[in-house]
């Protein structure tokens, strides 16, 4: 199977737009997602899906792109802002859903890390709320799903999931703040 | 695990892990699984919908650009046979019109059959008749479009081959061909030297032999075989100057002077090694040497020319299948394809689930697939099995063309 980067390429030698159209069908489950998360109506998502595709279309030769799949995620989702904008609508997005940890904390679980990092994870977790540390350890440690944590525990699959973000960054916190005073 | 079947409802286990994993470092997924939760409702029909939307739109763009190739083709084929045919003749003209409708009833039928195909690839879902409609009339379109520029590429050829055959050349054309060849192939005339028939080169060698001021004009020689015998006609020529010469009965040959004190002359001759002879002399000997190799006795065979060391062992009967059955059907693209690779697969495949492989890729010259690009594959099986059978495939006869192939398995 062709990577992305390979298909776009054919895509500006040929310009065929079969190559563009599968790539952009690769990333429609995505799209369509992202879409319905910020316009939370199906009619309106489908309607982006197909105008961000219409869009691209036409601009994205003009560019050099480099990883396709962060490029269309910040098309798709200044489409999808604008389209709120325009309708005038006030919506709060919250500013933690906007930016995604990175979870490389959690490679700590592939004991490649020194030991004082590992050492100030396991005193971390112990300062964490109860949620968010069961959540945390059915997570990462038990390598269990959302829906399956939300089996374990009995909390709302979307407590989990700020459960999980909320207990990340303050695991973050505390273990640079231990580290940094060891 | 992909998305889609994340949001179909398999969220449990490792695999929904590794993906809710993956999401923390890939905002984009993470937005994706975060919408799809929040808005209620099976979200996979409608995707599935959007993905046929997509397609759809791509076929529809195609045929201003086949339209395109196809008045450019028919030009092209007009400006052929205006030059190449003297008269019109109607006979050429007939199978044209037959062919064309030939294969617009072809395209029909192909163009009806993609209704019913689309028809049976609806989801079950609700979905607005006008979408449909909208959706479904350009794919027929490009199908069509591709069998006529097909079509018209076969007329290109139909004209040429047969003005070949049947009509005399234009004499301005083949005259145009002719010193063609003399500029490409310099041994087969001799225009360059001012007169260019043997006895006029044995006189001015005699000329030469009792006038010594001659020489500085021209160079004399002779060619000879390994035993002393003359080779005649055989090719002379200089390496870097546009001059030449052939051997007479004698294996004598005679060039004007080169402008390059350094050229060097080259004698080639069927079955010998071409030789390079600095131009030192006025009078050259050559002694060429036979070129072994190149003298391997060959056996025709019904369906191409074989070494005879080839022949004394059995000949495969795989190869053989492949020339008669090239020779006899004389084509083979989609279609024939399509049926060898049914024919050839291995019968248990994806399951025995539905599957699609789209790929495209270019035939060179000799009718080979090369470039082969899987642009979609629903199941590596597939993919495997249709790499396998296209570089084991008989050789295609549209070469230079390129292909875009859909195969499903049902």
């Amino acid at each position: 199977m062709l990577t992305d980067e390979e298909l776009l390429r054919i895509f500006s030698e040929s310009n065929d737009m079969l190559y563009f159209g599968e790539l952009y069908k690769r990333y429609v489950p995505k799209t369509y997602g992202l879409c319905l998360k910020y316009l939370e109506e199906k009619e309106k998502a489908q309607d982006a899906v197909m105008d961000i595709f219409q869009k691209l279309t036409t601009t994205v030769q003009q560019y050099e792109v480099e990883n396709f799949g962060t490029w269309l995620y910040s098309v798709a989702k200044n489409h999808c802002l604008q389209l709120i904008r325009k309708e005038n609508q006030t919506k709060f997005v919250k500013i933690e859903d906007a930016f995604v940890e990175n979870d490389e904390l959690f490679t700590l679980t592939d004991k490649q890390k020194p030991e004082e990092e590992l050492n100030a994870l396991e005193y971390c977790m112990g300062t964490l709320p109860d949620e968010q540390r069961q959540s945390i350890r059915l997570f990462f440690y038990e390598e269990q799903s959302y829906a399956d944590i939300v089996e374990t525990t009995g909390y709302q699959l979307s407590k989990v999931k700020s459960y999980i973000q909320n207990g990340k960054r303050n695991l973050r916190i505390c273990v640079l703040k231990v580290l940094q005073k060891g | 695990m992909s998305l889609k079947d994340y949001i179909q409802g398999k969220r449990h286990g490792r695999d929904a892990h590794k993906l809710e994993r993956e999401a923390m470092n890939d905002p984009f997924l993470q937005d994706a699984i975060d919408g799809f939760d929040s808005v209620q409702g099976n979200h996979l029909p409608v995707i599935e919908q959007l993905e046929q939307r997509i397609g759809k739109k791509i076929a529809g763009r195609k045929p201003s650009a086949r339209i395109w190739y196809i008045a450019a083709a028919a030009s092209v084929a007009l400006l052929i046979g205006i030059s190449v045919l003297y008269k019109p003749h109607s006979d050429w003209v007939q199978p044209i019109t037959q062919s064309s409708i030939d294969n617009s009833v072809m395209a029909d039928s192909i163009g009806q059959q993609n209704k019913t195909d689309s028809v049976q690839q609806q989801p079950v879902t609700h979905v607005p008749p006008a979408v449909i409609a909208q959706a479904r009339v350009p794919d027929s379109q490009p199908k069509v479009a591709e069998e006529l520029n097909v079509a018209v590429a076969d007329h290109i050829e139909l004209p040429a081959a047969m003005s070949d055959k049947q009509y005399a050349v234009p004499e301005s054309l083949s005259q145009q061909a002719s010193s063609a060849i003399t500029t490409v192939v310099p041994g087969l005339s001799l225009q360059s030297m001012e007169k260019p028939e043997t006895t006029t080169i044995s006189n001015t060698r005699l000329l030469a032999a009792e006038n010594p001021q001659l020489k500085s004009n021209k160079i004399f020689g002779r060619v000879l075989d390994e035993s002393g015998m003359p080779l005649i006609g055989v090719s002379v020529k200089y390496k870097n100057e546009y001059q030449s010469a052939t051997t007479d009965l004698e294996g004598n040959f005679v060039l004007p002077a080169p402008k390059e004190k350094e050229e060097k002359i080259q004698f080639s001759y069927i079955g010998y090694q071409q030789k390079e002879v600095a131009v030192a002399a006025d009078s050259t000997v050559v002694k060429l040497v036979p070129n072994d190799l190149a003298l391997n006795e060959v056996v025709v065979i019904g369906y191409g020319v074989q070494k005879k060391s080839g022949l004394t062992g059995a000949v495969r009967k795989k190869d053989a299948a492949v020339g008669v059955g090239m020779k006899m059907k004389n084509e083979f693209g989609e279609k024939e394809f399509r049926k060898y690779f049914n024919d050839n697969r291995l019968r248990y495949l994806c399951d025995g689930n539905e599957a699609t492989v789209r790929a495209m890729f270019e035939i060179d010259p000799s009718g080979k697939p090369i470039n082969i690009r899987i642009i979609k594959c629903d199941c590596e099986e597939l993919e495997a099995e249709f790499l396998r059978l296209i570089s084991s495939s008989p050789l295609w006869t549209k070469t230079g063309e390129k292909v875009t192939l859909k195969i499903q398995l049902k």
